[in-house]
């Protein structure tokens, strides 16, 4: 009962996925998902955690499963 | 710096000044008929007036100010490449300033309008318990209209913050 609740936090790697995906640019992504490249940017970032509906548009625009492109791992120290 | 960010420091310098404006003209020189009369319909038609002159010079700056930005990226854009379309310098300008607000503007919107909410709600209290121990009618109605610039200013203040450091939901 008094486990101590890890703290975590979401990473992405569509950093990654944009340049296996011959470079995308971020203002490309961005039209395709329908949000502004500072957005983009910020998601990158890990500036900003988006909606889940953003983030399956994003995973859809890969081509892979949302897991694929975002984790939610344990906040590194 | 994003076109969001340099938007909201126009506002929120417009709204700076504005409040400066309202202070040199109610507790400056100009102001001492006013001060001395104290007649509650003389400060509400001054307060009317300066919301009235807020809220036209908001949306008048917000106008110039996008059509500013459209020209310099513009004139941005035909220097580094002279060759470049007339749809490519539009594509380029709808990049940088973005189709409309989007969930990331909404929710940064949403969070520093709450923080602008809870001070000018605030400011609505103090000014009634004001009234409340026998202060006139005036420092009330001064206390709401300044605490509502202030809010105004605290809002645009706080989308910059978030801009720049980052925004979550919950």
């Amino acid at each position: 009962m008094d486990k101590k609740i890890e703290k975590k936090e979401l990473t992405n790697n569509i950093r990654r996925l944009r340049f296996f995906a011959d470079e995308m640019s971020q203002q490309v992504l961005a039209e395709r998902v329908g949000v502004s490249r500072q957005t983009i940017n910020a998601i990158e970032a890990g500036k900003y955690s988006p909606s889940l509906e953003l983030a399956f548009r994003v995973a859809d625009v890969f081509g892979v499963r949302i897991g694929d492109v975002f984790d939610y791992t344990v906040k590194k120290k | 710096m994003s076109y969001q960010v340099k938007r909201t420091i126009v506002v929120g310098f417009t709204n700076i000044l504005l409040l400066a404006a309202y202070c040199i003209r109610v507790f400056g020189k100009s102001g001492q008929e006013l001060r001395f009369s104290g007649e509650f319909k003389d400060w509400a038609i001054t307060i009317l007036i300066f919301i009235g002159i807020g809220v036209v010079l908001n949306i008048l700056i917000q106008i110039v100010f996008h059509i500013y930005i459209s020209i310099g990226i513009a004139i941005k854009t035909k220097i580094e490449d002279e060759s470049t379309s007339d749809e490519d310098i539009e594509k380029n300008i709808r990049s940088e300033i973005g189709a409309g607000d989007d969930e990331m503007d909404k929710l940064i919107d949403l969070k520093a309008g709450r923080a602008g909410q809870i001070f000018a709600g605030a400011g609505a209290i103090i000014s009634i318990i004001y009234a409340a121990i026998g202060y006139p009618a005036f420092v009330m109605l001064n206390i709401m209209f300044i605490s509502f610039a202030l809010s105004a200013v605290i809002e645009n203040v706080l989308k910059v913050y978030f801009y720049r450091k980052g925004v979550r939901n919950g």
